[in-house]
């Protein structure tokens, strides 16, 4: 079966003329970003055209406040991992645009201080068409949250409030950290819930602990813990924010 | 369960940025919360510091969890980092004196945009507190939302048995700037939130007369938090003597009024509504409720805003 990079790029709403690296994949940078500061490995478009003709979402990541280019690599690298583990459970991960909402715009938003203050922030802004917006805040500021999303959907189609609509992330950490948590809280954002249970974020977790699971408390993960089951991946791709295939 | 807390070497590589395992501003609450007889001194120097500002603005707001910070934070407010000032007067607000009421507002007009409604809320704060008048601290107007909710759903309480849990992993702990009441605690589920109410326990008797007297902190809220599978402090609520009863305020901790309404007083009991406020995109929530000194009873809706009523700004695209 043949693949036309340029109809699938124009199924995920691409103009004619692209960049692959910064348009079809979402790479702000526009090079193959390192999670842990070594070389990247090459990406086959082959094997991204083949998951964009099957499920996938888009990703409307939104910049509050000030940007520099660490965060820049850093989004970059989220965006990758995230792609790289939704993949193995045959969930693509399509567009990513960004958006920018600027110091004076955020009021004030780019730190959180407590939960209301997330859900002011996801119901004041909203990114246009059908990506899951993802909001990059400079600090979440109360106890040892790191990022946090809207909901999670307790059956498919179970929409999210407007003050719930989307996922933030703070963005001022390690690579692998934030790229961690960007797959994880996305993981909510389309069902998930935790593997550990919900009583205990830190050890002793509550077992049966999966702790090399994505959805794994980081308090009670080991490694990388980026695995994603089988039927995690029936979960996810039940959400309606995911598309059908091109 | 919390993490413990490092060991001092691990959590001043830690504090220098340069542990794999924890990140600065985390070490920075960690330390705020350790009991570390050092600790006001450290934090202290952390504002100071030409370090990440994140960092030194954690560092700020943790000082006022220690005892007898006041002479610590009155002394860093040469800060010149605005957001670090901001913070050094949000923290000021929870510990400091009447005397300290002129200091915040003067270096609150030093900021500007949003900071500068972080000054004025520390102001605020300070003067609920300690119960200021309003001619020392004037009051500002929080308006509420017009618009009319769609797909609204009603606030249910939760089982006093999850209130306590509630209580024993949160408020035992907490530094709320108020005596907490335990009997009067209760959960309320909001939309999918979970949300723990706690009252005052000054207004356990006399009610009336201590509303209608001074300004207050009369409760707080704490939200609970999946990740960390933890309870934390989400709102303030103030209550200000107003013509008739009482006028209350919701404020988050970063100083964004979030709720707004009025309350009656009739002999010993307060009968409230209180509704989201203009200045924020939260969910639409109207809730009323009695306060006497047995109980709290708590009813409501919360509903989303219709879009073509309430259109989000318009974001843009990031340029290229």
């Amino acid at each position: 079966m043949a693949i036309s990079l340029r109809q699938i790029a124009a199924c995920i709403g691409l103009p004619p003329a692209f960049s692959v690296l910064r348009d079809f994949y979402g790479f702000w940078e526009g090079v193959i970003p390192s999670v842990t500061g070594g070389s990247a490995p090459p990406l086959s478009v082959t094997q991204q055209c083949l998951l964009l003709k099957g499920p996938h979402i888009h990703l409307d990541i939104i910049h509050v406040g000030t940007i520099d280019a660490d965060d820049d690599a850093t989004i970059d690298a989220a965006v990758h991992v995230c792609r790289t583990v939704y993949a193995t459970v045959g969930l693509g991960v399509g567009r990513a645009r960004h958006f920018v909402i600027s110091q004076a715009d955020a009021n004030g938003m780019d730190v959180i201080d407590s939960d209301t203050e997330k859900h002011n922030l996801l119901g004041a802004w909203s990114a246009p068409g059908n990506g899951i917006d993802i909001f990059m805040v400079r600090d979440i500021s109360y106890g040892s949250v790191v990022g946090s999303a809207g909901y999670i959907p307790s059956q498919c189609g179970d929409t999210p409030a407007s003050d719930e609509d989307g996922v933030i992330v703070d963005v001022n950490r390690a690579n692998a950290a934030v790229a961690r948590t960007f797959a994880h809280e996305l993981g909510h954002f389309l069902g998930l819930s935790h593997t550990c249970g919900e009583s205990s974020a830190t050890p002793p977790c509550a077992a049966p602990c999966q702790t090399t699971n994505l959805m794994t408390q980081s308090g009670c993960a080991s490694g990388s813990a980026l695995q994603v089951t089988s039927s995690q991946g029936v979960t996810m791709r039940c959400h309606f924010m995911v598309q059908s295939g091109c | 369960m919390a993490k413990p807390i490092p060991g001092p070497f691990e959590l001043e590589r830690a504090l220098q940025g340069q542990s794999p395992a924890l990140a600065a501003k985390d070490a920075v609450h960690k330390l705020a919360r350790s009991g570390m007889a050092d600790a006001k001194e450290r934090l202290a120097r952390l504002v100071r510091d030409e370090g990440p500002v994140d960092t030194r603005r954690r560092a700020a707001l943790g000082l006022s969890l220690i005892a007898n910070a006041r002479t610590a934070l009155l002394e860093l407010l040469d800060v010149g980092e605005p957001s670090i000032l901001a913070a050094v007067l949000l923290s000021l607000a929870r510990v400091g004196t009447a005397e300290d009421a002129a200091t915040i507002r003067t270096l609150a007009r030093r900021l500007t945009g949003p900071l500068a409604e972080q000054g004025r809320f520390a102001e605020l704060l300070l003067a609920h507190r300690l119960g200021l008048g309003l001619d020392i601290v004037p009051p500002i107007q929080t308006p509420p939302e017009r618009e009319v909710p769609v797909r609204t759903s009603a606030i249910t309480s939760g089982q006093p048995q999850e209130a306590m849990t509630a209580w024993t992993r949160f408020v035992a702990n907490a530094h709320l700037g108020f005596e907490p009441d335990k009997r009067r605690c209760m959960l309320i589920h909001c939309a999918r939130r979970s949300i723990l109410l706690i009252p005052s326990l000054e207004l356990a008797n006399q009610i009336g007369q201590r509303l209608l007297a001074a300004r207050m902190i009369v409760g707080a809220t704490a939200a609970y938090e999946r990740e960390a599978a933890a309870w934390h402090h989400d709102l303030w609520i103030l209550s200000t003597p107003a013509s008739g009863g009482v006028e209350l305020q919701a404020w988050t901790q970063g100083g964004l009024a979030c709720y707004t309404g009025s309350g009656r007083v009739t002999g010993e009991q307060l009968a409230f509504e209180v509704r989201t406020t203009a200045s924020t995109r939260l969910a639409l929530a109207r809730i009323s409720g009695r306060l006497t000194k047995d109980s709290l009873t708590i009813e409501g809706t919360v509903g989303d805003r219709a879009p073509s009523d309430s259109p989000a700004p318009v974001l843009r695209r990031r340029p290229e």
